[in-house]
This record gives structure tokens, sequence and C-alpha cells, in this order.
């Protein structure tokens, strides 16, 4: 649609027109108002007896987020079969799992290996079900849980999104 | 938010002041209250795993130059060690972060500390975030930084600049195309004013000689954002040389950057510009994905590699 230039007497399909695509212009700048932001953790020669603290990241958001993607790459330096977890949690102030606030959701990717090289597993929201948001002032663990045998290198991440505000 | 939802006029019926009027004033209000939303929020990442006594005291910190002002609103500051105590440094603020230092509560248990201390940082400004006190190579240690971004209002609309049509008025089309055109050139120049803008930061710590591909690659979901520009520093000696590449969704290079390396003090370049969109939306496909690819030469590990983006 565009503006179309009125004259004479006024068509009502016109300015239908007119409004409605001025209203459309203006959704679309609002949605292109959310921006998106990554988390990452990045764990080299991650295996199941990786200490707790290198593969986990704790944040909490400062404003209401949505969450867009949780993702998983692995580097398996062979074809040994490897299977690594990726988890996202809401989490209290001792570390412990807090459901409610992922709409009692773990956020989890299982990633199987067979074979050397990178493998890479996604959930996509509308994929994450159900859509969830992250709140302010909560805060959520990424985590990764290591295979028996070492990968050469996993990288998670979570993608966040933010609208702007008012102050 | 959305819009809302203008009256519809009928063919053959008498254009009525009332719902005209009606239309234009909530099309104003609902400009004026998207362009009145100007902050956003986001964060970046600062890794200081496996930093110690003897890692050189440059590389002990990260450099942030931003292509644009915004706040620092809150950090949270993570160690995982067995016992000892670490203090963030932050200077180059317009107004001073007190440092904040937290205390070691065993190797597998998370030690925190935080702060909401608030301070501007102007565009352009290189702003560093130091570790010290160091005691022992901490095993892992992080420092999540939350910043807002404040775009300013490109333009200004609001009820008053929306026309007004008198009760028995003949509406003239003229009129009516002049306010057309008027919003249009409005909510123009609110889609166009600069964006949220958001900082992500890739390091390589002790960059192997031989940089194996598992290590070399960070992967950014395709989500329409622009890249606005980025920086690369290179604590390498003289020798090291440490080169990032941007690879779009068709593993193309966007941009390609080398820092060569010259020991003490570290090397950089700040402000490359890109200014390149991405082209997927979130799609749900990660072939779409861009990456950052670390590659170097030389004959030593390079203590610390680090490429910083600016995006919008």
């Amino acid at each position: 649609m565009s503006l179309v230039t009125l004259s004479g007497t006024i068509s009502a399909a016109n300015l239908n027109n007119n409004f409605r695509d001025k209203i459309s212009a203006l959704q679309s700048s609002m949605q292109d108002s959310g921006k998106v932001f990554q988390y990452d953790l990045s764990v080299l020669d991650l295996i199941s007896t990786t200490p707790v603290g290198n593969r986990q990241l704790d944040f909490t958001p400062q404003q209401q987020m949505n969450l867009c993607v949780v993702g998983l790459t692995v580097w398996a330096p062979d074809a040994t079969s490897r299977t690594t977890l990726c988890r996202l949690q809401a989490i209290d102030i001792n570390g412990t799992e807090v459901p409610k606030y992922l709409l009692d959701e773990t956020v989890l990717l299982t990633l199987v290996t067979s074979a050397g090289g990178e493998a890479h597993a996604t959930r996509y929201n509308p994929g994450i079900t159900p859509w969830v948001a992250l709140y302010r002032g909560v805060t959520y663990r990424l985590s990764l849980e290591g295979p028996a045998t070492a990968l050469d290198r996993a990288h998670a991440y979570v993608v966040a999104r933010t609208f702007r505000r008012k102050k | 938010m959305k819009p809302r939802i203008p009256f519809e006029f009928a063919s053959g019926e008498t254009l009525a002041p009332t719902k005209l009027n009606d239309n234009f004033a909530r099309m104003a209000e609902d400009l004026e209250e998207a362009i009145s939303r100007r902050y956003s929020d986001s964060s970046f990442v600062l890794d200081f795993t496996g930093v110690g006594p003897g890692t050189p005291t440059a590389a002990r910190s990260y450099l942030i130059k931003a292509p644009f002002a915004y706040e620092i609103v809150g950090i949270e500051f993570v160690l995982f060690e067995a016992s000892a105590t670490t203090t963030l440094i932050i200077s180059g603020t317009s107004n001073t972060i007190p440092p904040l230092t937290v205390t070691a509560a065993g190797a597998t248990t998370r030690a925190l500390a935080t702060t909401n201390a608030a301070a501007r940082v102007a565009a352009n400004t290189e702003v560093t975030f130091a570790i010290s006190v160091l005691a022992a190579t901490y095993d892992r240690c992080y420092a999540i930084i939350h910043i807002r971004h404040d775009r300013a209002p490109a333009t200004s609309y609001s009820l008053a600049s929306a026309p007004r049509f008198a009760a028995g008025e003949a509406v003239a089309a003229a009129k009516v195309n002049t306010a057309f055109t008027d919003y249009e050139t409005a909510v123009a120049a609110d889609a166009a004013a600069t964006n949220a803008m958001r900082i992500h930061v890739f390091p390589i710590r002790d960059m192997e000689v031989a940089l194996q591909n598992s290590d070399r690659d960070c992967r950014i979901p395709s989500s329409e954002s622009r890249l606005h520009s980025y920086d690369l520093v290179n604590h390498g000696a003289v020798g090291d040389n440490v080169t990032i590449t941007v690879l779009d969704e068709a593993a193309a290079t966007v941009s390609t950057t080398t820092v060569n390396g010259s020991g003490s003090p570290p090397a950089k370049t700040q402000g490359v510009s890109v200014d390149q969109t991405q082209g997927d939306d979130l799609s749900g496909d990660p072939a779409s994905d861009w990456k950052l690819r670390f590659s170097r030469v030389g004959a030593a590990p390079v203590p610390l590699a680090y490429v910083v983006t600016y995006w919008t």
C-alpha cells in the first residue's frame, strides 16, 4: 500500500487506504523497535567432569525480555558418540531452580554427536513452547553438561529481545 | 504495543468530520507514544576466566569504545575460586562506578557481587573494565554489564500536529493530503532514528599457535540486526598477528581486519565500519547465522585477543 493523493470528491476507498497505509507503517516501525542481543557460554574441552562454575552463566535481566533462541554448537574430535545437554533455567539466590519463572519449563537442548567436527542444535521461539519471557530481576542460568568423552569445545548461547520503553 | 485500528469509511457515506478527526487524533496519539519510547536495555559479558598472577596486566582488562553513548545501569560479577578476592575496576565513564569486589566462596560455589551504581559513557569514549588483586588463577570469573541506550527522539508529533475539521466544514482534499503527508514524514523520521545499540564481546584467551577450527568461531543468529562497527584487540607479541573475519549467512566475508601484535601496550584497531544488516529475522534456520571467526599467525600463544561488535 502507499498513500493515494485525494482530489475532488474524496473516495471512501482511497481514504481507508491512506489510513490503513499509515497505521501499517507505524506498526512496522514499532515492531522494529525490538532488538536482540546475546549471552554466550563457551567451554573448551567440555566433559562430564568439567567443574560446575566453568560450564554455567548466570544473568539477571534489568528489564523484561522475550526469549528468542537457545542454541548449542559443539565440536567433536572424533566419531565417538557423545551427548551434550544445554539448559536454561530460572534460579533463586541459592541456585535452586524456580521453574515458575519459565512457565514451569526448563529449556533443554540435547545434542548427540557421532561424527567428528561441528554439530548444532537450536530452539527458536515459537519453537520454544510455550513462548516465554525473561523477567526483570529474576536470575537465569545457562548451563552445559558434557559427555563422558571430551569435546573440543561447546558454545551455548541465549538470544533475547527487548523493546524500546519510556523511562 | 500496536497502533489502533482506524475507523472505516463507507462508499456513499457523508464524510463526517468527527470520524476524520478521531482517526487523525488516534494516529497522532499512537505516534507520540512510539516516539516517547526511547530507551532500550541489553547486556554484554566480559570473561576473565583463567586470568591469574601470571597474566600480563593489560590482559586483565577489556577496552570498550562504543560509537554511541550509553549508560551502565548494573553489573553482576561472578567468581568461582577456592579462596580469593578480586575487584572489578571501571574507568573512563563520565561519573565513577565504585570498584566492585567479590570474595570467593569455594571452587564449586558461586560468589556474586552486584551493583546498580549507574554511569554515563559518552560516544566514542574508551572504557576500561579491569580486574585486580589477583591471588590465584581464577577457575571461573566473569562480569555481566547491563546497559541502557537512549536513542533520543528524532522528531516530534503530537495531538496538536493532527488536523481538525469543523462540523459542517467542506472537507478539502488538499487539507487531508497535507495531513497524511506530514504524518508520513514523522513516521519515517521516527523509524529512521538510531535504533537500540548493543555490544557483544567475543574473546579468546591463551590463543594457541595452531588455532583449532573448533576454537575460532562465535555464532551470531541472524536477526535483521545491523552490524555498525567493531574493535579488534591483540595482546600478542610482535609477529603474533590476529585476524577477525565477519561471515554472513552465505558464509561470505562481510569484513576482515588484522591487528599485528605489538606486545605491551596491546595493539588494537577500533571503530572498523561495517554498516551491514543481517538478512534473516530469527526464522529458525541456523544455516543463516553469521559468524565471527578468528585466525592468526606467529610463533607464540596470544594471551588475549577479542573482538567487540556494536549493533543496532
